[in-house]
């Protein structure tokens, strides 16, 4: 069986400021890391290739050092990896950096599942899986917490929602998009790391890809950022400093107090 | 300055001060303070003194030995003392009551070349908390116990007039230093040379350096006020490396060839866990951390320190060679490079103690006064095999749940005991009485990095002799002759 793991490079979030003033955010500094969904993609495919052989393709579409996220997978034990970059993917939304996943999806050929994860920390939309499925005109199975059973042109996995689990049969190839809850990612193995660091990474760019101008990057993107605002916080905090049993004290004060619900 | 008085109102009010790591309970005391100058410090000194209460130190309370726990009289917390600036000479000046988190957390934004090498563990310690304790933790495989970074410290003695003792001012010469405010001091003279990672007694060494005197003193010389710290250099990479040999004879084959290539593989730290403790993890195990591999037998946890990449590849090769050697196969290793990745096989190491904390407060509110009992004992390293085998039918011969884990590269293991009933309980002390006897047999210490508190202290006559222990006694009055500071610590134990 053959799994695509589109991964994703994202700034740790943990570390990012916000620009007060503009309301952005400051990325420079900030330490760029696997996005942490994309591990738990990774580790579902690792366990059904290890279970049904077949193989692992990691695809990251980003600027060249975004290889440091296929590094990481290839370390965890995926088999290859492919690196989409090309000045003409940038500024790429969520329907252009799909469209182009899809492509380099096609181009590996014979994949049965295409994995990612649920959302990037960062962008946060929880599309491009969707949009790759679309695009690929193949099924697709959203927030997927238990891949039950695969193989035989079929996959049943357990998706869940806010009031519940569906089980969904599906057949392949599919795309679907995990959930922490699938499984617990592993940790690289020293060979993993060592295969990694010496790996040659293919760069696939828009002639790889065999893609029109108008489908990649900016060009290729209908969405049109009109303005980013910070969200008002709700309501208005209060910080005390002082010894746990005073703050404690005072807590209960005021819950007796009636003055907090 | 901020003062609280009434047992009841130290119930009320900050209750916290009466318990720590140990799990002892039954502290309690009149009064508390928080001073934040040297001056409200030596003020509340004189109050205590004019209402004749003795004054136990407290920091971050993180101790495993209890030593910041009061049995009467005043305690004086640390935790308002929070300066914390860099110095022109590159060191750092930290207020006593600056946690490690803190100070980490301000030495990366001051420089991102530098760190503070002692790292104990527990964040929430403090800068004077672990200078009192020498604490350690298992990067002081390399980089030795907090001791090797201690440049200079203000302490306010029990005289209530305030000192600053740097290195290299006042030195003992053949036992014996003479200090114009502390008069002369006298070290007793030992039967044998006291092991590299100790922390049972007084450091004593015949020409020692005054600083490391009040080092490891763990409040019984005097409170310490600040102390000005030496930062290293970072390195450029980091790896930590998580083996699992499948049966105990590769393990020790394993750990003795990565304590002669320590050099060769920039060996930072080298540690242990035993089989008991995979099974309690895996058992255990922490939602988003990975379990141990099915057939490991134990794990040697590992880290590596390099100047550049190429440096650490070289490392990695020869321990890629000792996995061929000792037939380990792949999936038994786990490295980490990446922050993310390190972190995760840090969280791996530190799931144990605490899985084992779980268990113990489930067990105490089923029977209440249960506590985990733990041993830190350390031993020449090259002997650790022995020791530990030695641990493990001590504790099997009494019928004790237990597990093993430690600073196996510095000799060093904490057999830590989960008793079910106050029978097992009693066991338990045995026990440790036990396993401490087997240390000093060897070579070792009783207490290798948490002190002597209340908890070891009993075990102070196992590994020195009277005429020692009442020679550390003589040194402690010579300083606080009517016994003002920490009145529960008692150097030779109850008697
Ligand atoms: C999960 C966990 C893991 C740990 N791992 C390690 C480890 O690997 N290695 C290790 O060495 N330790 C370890 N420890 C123990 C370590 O955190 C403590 O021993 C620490 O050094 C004590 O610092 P503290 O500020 O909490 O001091 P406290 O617990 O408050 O006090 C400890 C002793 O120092 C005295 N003291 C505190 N502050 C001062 C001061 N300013 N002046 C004079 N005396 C003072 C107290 O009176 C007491 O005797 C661990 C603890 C925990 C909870
Ligand atoms: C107008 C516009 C311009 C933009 N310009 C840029 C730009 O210049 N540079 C830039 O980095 N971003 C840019 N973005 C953001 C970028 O489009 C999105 O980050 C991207 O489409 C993925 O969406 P997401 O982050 O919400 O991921 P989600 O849809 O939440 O991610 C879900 C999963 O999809 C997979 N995935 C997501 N992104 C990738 C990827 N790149 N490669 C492989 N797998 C992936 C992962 O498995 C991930 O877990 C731009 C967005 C807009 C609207």
């Amino acid at each position: 069986m053959r799994f695509v793991v589109v991964v994703k490079q994202v700034p740790d979030t943990a570390e990012v400021r916000i620009d007060e003033e503009k309301g952005t955010l400051i990325r420079e500094g900030v330490p760029s890391i696997l996005n942490p969904f994309d591990e738990y993609a990774i580790e579902e495919a690792l366990r059904w290739r290890d279970e049904l052989g077949g193989s692992v393709i990691v695809v990251t579409m980003g600027p060249p050092q975004a290889e440091a996220v296929l590094r990481e997978a290839v370390a965890m034990g995926a088999d290859e990896a492919i690196l989409l970059s090309d000045r003409a993917f940038a500024g790429a939304d969520t329907l252009a950096t799909s469209n182009t996943l899809a492509r380099a999806v096609s181009r590996i050929g014979d994949v049965d599942v295409v994995i990612t994860g649920k959302q990037a920390i960062d962008g946060d939309t929880a599309q491009t899986g969707p949009s790759i499925a679309a695009s690929l005109d193949w099924p697709q199975v959203t927030f997927v917490g238990k891949v039950r059973q695969l193989g035989d042109g079929v996959m049943v996995a357990e998706r869940y929602v806010e009031d519940g689990c569906e089980v969904i049969r599906a057949s392949l190839p599919v795309v679907i998009t995990l959930l922490k809850d699938a499984n617990t990612p592993r940790l690289p193995s020293l060979r993993g790391k060592m295969k990694a660091r010496k790996m040659e990474i293919p760069v696939w760019g828009i002639d790889d890809l065999g893609l029109e101008p108008g489908k990649v990057g900016l060009d290729g993107s209908p969405t049109r950022v009109v303005k980013v605002a910070t969200p008002e916080a709700s309501s208005g905090g209060e910080i005390h400093r002082g010894e746990p049993g005073e703050l404690a004290a005072l807590i209960v004060d005021r819950l007796l107090g009636g003055e907090v619900e | 300055m901020k003062i609280i008085k009434g047992r009841k109102k130290i119930l009320e009010l900050c209750v916290d001060l009466l318990y720590d790591e140990s799990s002892l309970s039954g502290a309690w005391c009149e009064a508390a303070a928080w001073p934040e100058t040297p001056e409200e410090a030596a003020g509340y000194f004189e109050s205590c003194r004019a209402d004749g209460l003795p004054v136990t130190i407290s920091g971050g309370l993180t101790g495993i030995a209890g030593g910041a726990l009061p049995q009467g009289g005043a305690v004086l917390s640390t935790s308002r003392m929070n300066g914390i600036e860099i110095l022109d000479n590159g060191n750092v000046r930290a207020g006593a009551g600056v946690t490690l988190a803190e100070l980490r957390e301000f030495l990366s934004r001051a420089s991102s070349e530098h760190f503070y090498p002692p790292d104990p563990t527990e964040e929430t310690a403090t800068v004077g908390g672990t200078v009192s304790t020498d604490a350690s933790g298992s990067d002081s495989f390399l980089y030795g116990s907090t001791r090797n970074w201690v440049e200079s410290l203000t302490i306010l003695p029990p005289s209530g007039k305030l000192l600053k003792i740097r290195r290299n001012d006042y030195t003992f010469r053949d036992g014996t230093c003479r200090h114009p405010d502390l008069g002369e001091l006298v070290l007793p003279a030992l039967r044998r040379e006291q092991p590299p990672k100790n922390t049972a007694g007084y450091h004593i060494r015949p020409e020692m350096d005054l600083t490391d005197l009040f080092i490891g003193s763990e409040g019984t010389l005097g409170l310490v006020m600040e102390a000005e710290l030496r930062l290293r250099r970072k390195p450029g990479v980091l790896a930590d490396l998580v083996l699992f040999p499948g049966d105990s004879g590769t393990f020790w084959e394993l750990f003795h060839t990565f304590l002669e290539n320590r050099d060769r593989l920039g060996l930072r730290a080298l540690e242990m866990m035993d089989g008991k403790c995979i099974e309690f993890l895996g058992a255990e195990s922490t939602p988003g951390l990975p379990s141990p591999p099915p057939g490991a037998s134990a794990a040697l946890p590992a880290r590596i320190e390099a100047e550049n990449d190429r440096e650490l590849e070289n490392a990695l090769l020869l321990v890629d060679d000792l996995m061929t050697r000792f037939g380990i196969p792949p999936d038994m290793v786990w490295i980490g490079l990446e922050p993310a990745e390190r972190k995760k096989i840090k969280d791996f190491r530190h799931a144990l103690p605490e899985a084992v904390n779980r268990r113990i407060s489930m067990l105490r509110s089923e029977i209440p006064g249960i506590h985990k009992f733990g041993s830190d004992g350390a031993v020449p390293p090259v002997t650790l095999e022995t020791y530990y085998e030695t641990c493990r039918a001590i504790l099997t011969d009494l019928d004790l749940e237990f597990l093993i884990f430690g600073h196996a590269g510095q000799g060093h293991l904490h057999a830590n005991v989960l008793p079910g009933n106050p029978e097992e309980m009693s066991r338990a002390g045995e026990a440790m009485r036990e396993i401490a006897r087997e240390a000093v047999k060897a070579g070792g210490t009783i207490s290798a990095e948490h002190g002597l508190g209340r908890l070891k202290a009993g075990f102070m006559p196992i590994m020195y002799s009277r005429e020692e222990i009442e020679g550390m006694e003589k040194l402690r009055r010579a300083i606080d002759p009517d016994g003002f500071l920490a009145p529960a610590l008692q150097i030779g134990g109850a008697s």
